[in-house]
C-alpha cells in the first residue's frame, strides 16, 4: 500500500477520481454503459487518441509541445490514400511511404524547435498550417476512397474479441512506460525536462534528446494515422484537425507537467480514458457535439483546479516538511 | 615545484558592456586546495564556467595536461575528471536523488547498456552518502529535501565520479557549521588522493582554514597569487578591494524607542510558540542553525505563510496579515534569503526589479515616469556598489552577489518601517558587507526597525541590539546586548541549554 501511495506522491490523483466519477455517473444514467461490449467500443474509440497522447508525452516531458500532430494525421492519411488510389500502390509500399514521410515531418518539427530556436508552440503551429495546406492541395479538398481489400483490417479487425487498435494502444502504452522508466534514454529525457541547464552541463546532448523526442512523437502519430485511415476507410483532409487539442487535453488532465520533467504514463492513459468515456457517455445520453465540447472544457478546468487548490492549501500551511 | 595540472592561459571574456575576464592567467598544482577570491562580479564564476566548458572565452586557452579544454565538448571535459559545484543549484528537482547523482551519466545494463540500472545506482548512491557521512534517502525526490541537503546532493554528484579537479563555487553558503565540517573533511580526503580543488568563497575564515594558495581577481583582472599561510586577512582584502577596508562593525547612534511589533506565542508554518518584541530604532537578531525555523517564522510575519495560533501586534494593535500585500501596506518588508526563487524576476532589468514594490511612487496618474525610476535605481545601485553597465541590465546577467544587492535595493527604495533581512550578506563580498551594515545603521538611526536573520556569528554579535535564538523550530532563548557572546549563542542554537 505504501509503495502504491509513494507512486502517486507528487502526481495528480484527481484524474483517477475524475475517471471513476464519470464512469459511475454514466453507469447510473445509462444501463448499457457499463457493459463489456460498450467498454470495448470506448477503448477502440480512444485508441488512436491514446497513441497520439503517448507520443506527445515524450515532447511534453521536455517542456515542449507539438501542435502539428492533428494536421500530420491528416497529411499522412491523404498521402496514403493518394498512393493507394491514384498510384495503385499495394498496402506495404503505402505504409512504407507513410513511415518515411512521418519521420521526415518529425525531424522537421524537431529541427525547427531545436536549431531555429523557435518556441515549440509557435514552431509547431507553423508546421501544422503547412501540413494542412499540403493535404488540401494534394486532394483538392475532396475525399479520396476506394482502398484495396484488406486495408480496413488494421482499424476494424480484431484478434478474438479484442479489436486490433486496442492491442496496438496497449502495446504502445507498455512500450512508453518501459522506455520512460527503465531506459537510460527515458530517464535522461526526464532529466533534461526537469533541468535542461543541469543536464547540459553534465554533458548530456540535449539537442539530440529534443530532436529525437519529436521523431518518436511522429512515430506514434504515424501509427495513429494508419489506424484512423483504415477505420474511416477514406482519406479526408479534415480527419485530424483539432485532434491535437484532444491530445493536449487528455495528457494535461493526466498530470503531465506543462513545463516538463514530471508525469507518468498511467496518468496520460487515465486522461485519455476520461475523454473517451465522456464522449461515449454523452452520445449515449443523446447529448450533441456542442454539449460534449462544453463538458470537456469544464472537466479540464475542474480537474486542474483541484490540483491548484490542493497546492494552494499546502503552500499556505507547509506543515509537513 | 609541484606539477601544474591546470593552466588558464590569457583568457578574455566579454559580455555586452562588461569585460568579465581580461587576459587572466592562472595555474593550479596537483593536489592543492586553491582559493579564488574577489569582489562580487570580479569574474570568479566566469573563470569556473570557462574551465568547465559551460561558456566559451573570446580568446585564450585552458590547458589540462596540455589538452585545450576550450576546444572540447562539455561531455569530454567531464570525461577528463573535471567536476563543478555551481553557485546556483543545478539539480533536476522532480527527479529522485540517485538520478541526479548520475545525471548525464546514468548507469546502464542490458543490451548496449540501454537500460537504466536503478538498483546499482541506488546502491552506489547509498555507499557514497555513507562515505560522506550524510543521511539522505537516495530514492526521495530532490524537491522534498532541505536546501542544505540539496547542496550535499550537488557535492556528492561532483565527487561520485573519478574526479581529478573539483571546483566549488561558494558551496557553504547554505550549510550549517557541522555540515561545513563534513564538507571540509571530504575536501581534505580528496586532496590526499591527489585531487586538485578550486574553492570560491566570500568567507575569509574558510579560506584561511582550508586552502593552500589563494588567487585574487578584481574587475575581471588577475591581481595576485599568494600562499595562504604567508598572508593576512588584511592583505587579502586589500588585494580584493584595492584599498583598505575596515572589518570592525560600524557604530551607530540610534535611540531605541517604543515597541512597534510584538509576536505572542506565534505558531504555524512548522514553528511553534515564538514570542518577541521589536522596538523603534532597534536591530533584533535571529540566531540559530540553518534550518532552525527562522525563515519560517518571519514568513508568518510577512503574510507569506498562515498563522495557526498566536497573535501579531503592530504599534500596540492586534493585526492580521493574510498575505504579503497586506504586509507591504502595513510597512513591513521582507528581504528573502533565496534570491532566485523569491527575490528577483530574473528576466527583468535591475530597474524593473528594484522599483516593483513601489511602482505607484514613480507614476503620474497611472503612467510610469521612467526618469524617476531610473534616478531612484541609480542612487541605490551606486550606494550598494552594484557592478553593472547600466540599470537596464537583466537581473540574470548579474553575478550572484550583485543579484543579492538588487534584492536589497528593491526594499530600500520602498521605504518600509519594519525591515526583515533574511541572511542579508550571504554571498556578498567584504566591501559590500560593510556597505550593508552601514545602510542598516542608517535605517535604524532614522527610526526604522530591523529584524536580521543571520547564520554568521560575528555579524549577529556585532550588529544586533538583542538576539532571539532558535533551535529545532522553537525559540530557545533571548539574549540582551550585555550577555551576548559566542558560547551562549552556540549553546542555545544547538539546544544544549
Ligand atoms: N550572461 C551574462 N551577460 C552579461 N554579463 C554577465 C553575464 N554573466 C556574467 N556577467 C558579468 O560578468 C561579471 C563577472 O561575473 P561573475 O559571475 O564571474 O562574478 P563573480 O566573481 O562570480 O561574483 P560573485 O561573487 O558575486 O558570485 C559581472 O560583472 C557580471 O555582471
Ligand atoms: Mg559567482
Amino acid at each position: 500500500m505504501k509503495r502504491i501511495l509513494k507512486q502517486f506522491r507528487g502526481q495528480t490523483i484527481s484524474i483517477y477520481i475524475a475517471l471513476i466519477a464519470v464512469v459511475i455517473l454514466f453507469s447510473a444514467l445509462s444501463p448499457t454503459f457499463f457493459t463489456a461490449s460498450n467498454i470495448i467500443i470506448v477503448l477502440r474509440q480512444v485508441s488512436s487518441l491514446g497513441i497520439m497522447a503517448l507520443g506527445m508525452m515524450y515532447v511534453m516531458l521536455l517542456g515542449n509541445v507539438d501542435l502539428s500532430v492533428g494536421c500530420e494525421v491528416s497529411l499522412l492519411g491523404i498521402v496514403m490514400s493518394y498512393c493507394m488510389v491514384e498510384w495503385g500502390l499495394n498496402i506495404p509500399a503505402t505504409i512504407f511511404i507513410c513511415i518515411a514521410l512521418g519521420l521526415v515531418l518529425g525531424l522537421l518539427n524537431g529541427f525547427v524547435v531545436t536549431y531555429c530556436k523557435i518556441p515549440s508552440i509557435i514552431a509547431t503551429l507553423g508546421t501544422s498550417w503547412i501540413f494542412q495546406g499540403i493535404s488540401y492541395t494534394i486532394c483538392n479538398a475532396q475525399p479520396i476512397y476506394g482502398f484495396p481489400e484488406g486495408f480496413s483490417v488494421l482499424g476494424q479487425g480484431s484478434v478474438g474479441p479484442i479489436p486490433i487498435p486496442i492491442i496496438l494502444f496497449a502495446f504502445c502504452a507498455l512500450f512508453t512506460s518501459f522506455v520512460l522508466n527503465k531506459t537510460v534514454y527515458g530517464r535522461t529525457l526526464y532529466a533534461v525536462g526537469s533541468n535542461e541547464e543541469s543536464a547540459r552541463l553534465s554533458g548530456v546532448n540535449t539537442k539530440f534528446i529534443q530532436i529525437t523526442s519529436y521523431v518518436i512523437c511522429s512515430c506514434f502519430t504515424i501509427l495513429a494515422s494508419v489506424i484512423l485511415l483504415s477505420r474511416v476507410n477514406s482519406g479526408q483532409p479534415s480527419t485530424g484537425i483539432g485532434q491535437e487539442m484532444n491530445v493536449l487535453t487528455s495528457i494535461v488532465l493526466g498530470g503531465i507537467c506543462f513545463t516538463g520533467g514530471d508525469g507518468q504514463v498511467s496518468g496520460s492513459i487515465a486522461g485519455v480514458l476520461v475523454i473517451g468515456v465522456l464522449q461515449n457517455g454523452l452520445v449515449m445520453l443523446g447529448a450533441g457535439e456542442y454539449v460534449q465540447l462544453m463538458v470537456k472544457g469544464l472537466i479540464l478546468l475542474f480537474a486542474l483546479s483541484i490540483d491548484s487548490v490542493k497546492q494552494f492549501i499546502k503552500s499556505r500551511q507547509r506543515t509537513a516538511v | 615545484m609541484a606539477e601544474r595540472i591546470l593552466v588558464v592561459d590569457n583568457v578574455t571574456k566579454t559580455y555586452p558592456g562588461v569585460k568579465a575576464l581580461d587576459q587572466v592567467s592562472l595555474a593550479f598544482e596537483k593536489g592543492e586546495i586553491h582559493a579564488l577570491v574577489g569582489e562580487n562580479g570580479a569574474g570568479k564564476s566566469t573563470i569556473i564556467k570557462t574551465i568547465a566548458g559551460a561558456i566559451k572565452p573570446d580568446s585564450g586557452a585552458v590547458l589540462f595536461e596540455r589538452k585545450d579544454l576550450t576546444k572540447m565538448k562539455t561531455s569530454e571535459i567531464r570525461g577528463c575528471g573535471i567536476e563543478v559545484v555551481y553557485q546556483e543549484f543545478n539539480l533536476a528537482l522532480q527527479l529522485p536523488v540517485y538520478e541526479n547523482i548520475f545525471i548525464g551519466n546514468l548507469a546502464g545494463k542490458g543490451p548496449g547498456n540501454r537500460l537504466a540500472d536503478k538498483k546499482y545506482m541506488i546502491e552506489t548512491t547509498k555507499k557514497l552518502f555513507e562515505k560522506l557521512g550524510i543521511r539522505i534517502d537516495p530514492e526521495s525526490r530532490v524537491d522534498s529535501l532541505s536546501v542544505a541537503y540539496m547542496q550535499f546532493v550537488e557535492i556528492a554528484k561532483a565527487v561520485s565520479r573519478n574526479v581529478r579537479i573539483l571546483i566549488m563555487d561558494e558551496p557553504t553558503a547554505t550549510l550549517t557549521n557541522a555540515e561545513v565540517e563534513i564538507l571540509f573533511k571530504t575536501i581534505r580526503k580528496l586532496k590526499e588522493e591527489g585531487v586538485t580543488i578550486l574553492y570560491v568563497s566570500h568567507r575569509m575564515e574558510e579560506i584561511f582554514e582550508l586552502t593552500d594558495r589563494c588567487s585574487v581577481l578584481r574587475d575581471g583582472r588577475y591581481i595576485a597569487t599568494v600562499h595562504t599561510k604567508d598572508t593576512t586577512r588584511k592583505e587579502l582584502i586589500r588585494y580584493m578591494v584595492g584599498r583598505e577596508v575596515s572589518e570592525t562593525f560600524p557604530t551607530r547612534k540610534s535611540r531605541i524607542g517604543e515597541e512597534v511589533l510584538r509576536a505572542e506565542h506565534l505558531t504555524g508554518n512548522t514553528v511553534s510558540d515564538i514570542s518577541f518584541t521589536l522596538h523603534k530604532g532597534e536591530i533584533l537578531g535571529f540566531g540559530g542553525l540553518v534550518g532552525a525555523g527562522r525563515t519560517e517564522t518571519v514568513e508568518m510575519l510577512f503574510g507569506a505563510a498562515r498563522v495557526e495560533s498566536g497573535s501579531i501586534w503592530l504599534h500596540g494593535e492586534p493585526v492580521k496579515i493574510p498575505n504579503p500585500r497586506a504586509a507591504v501596506q502595513k510597512g513591513i518588508a521582507l528581504i528573502p534569503e533565496d534570491r532566485k526563487r523569491h527575490g528577483l524576476i530574473l528576466d527583468k532589468s535591475i530597474m524593473e526589479n528594484a522599483t516593483l514594490p513601489m511602482l505607484k511612487r514613480f507614476a503620474r496618474g497611472s503612467v510610469l515616469n521612467r526618469k524617476l525610476q531610473e534616478k531612484a535605481t541609480r542612487e541605490q545601485t551606486e550606494a550598494l556598489g552594484i557592478k553593472t553597465p547600466g540599470v537596464d541590465q537583466l537581473a540574470k546577467n548579474l553575478s550572484g552577489g550583485n543579484q543579492q544587492k538588487v534584492v536589497l535595493a528593491k526594499w530600500l527604495i520602498s521605504s518600509s518601517d519594519i525591515l526583515i533581512f533574511d541572511e542579508p550578506t550571504r554571498g556578498v563580498d567584504v566591501g559590500a558587507k560593510q556597505e550593508i551594515y552601514q545602510i542598516m545603521n542608517r535605517l535604524v538611526e532614522s527610526g526604522k526597525s530591523i529584524i536580521m536573520i543571520s547564520s554568521e556569528m560575528p555579524e549577529l554579535l556585532g550588529m544586533a541590539d538583542r538576539l532571539i535564538v532558535m533551535c529545532e523550530h522553537k525559540m530557545s532563548g533571548e539574549l540582551s546586548k550585555e550577555n551576548m557572546d559566542q558560547i551562549q549563542v552556540l549553546e542555545l542554537a544547538s539546544g544544549k541549554k
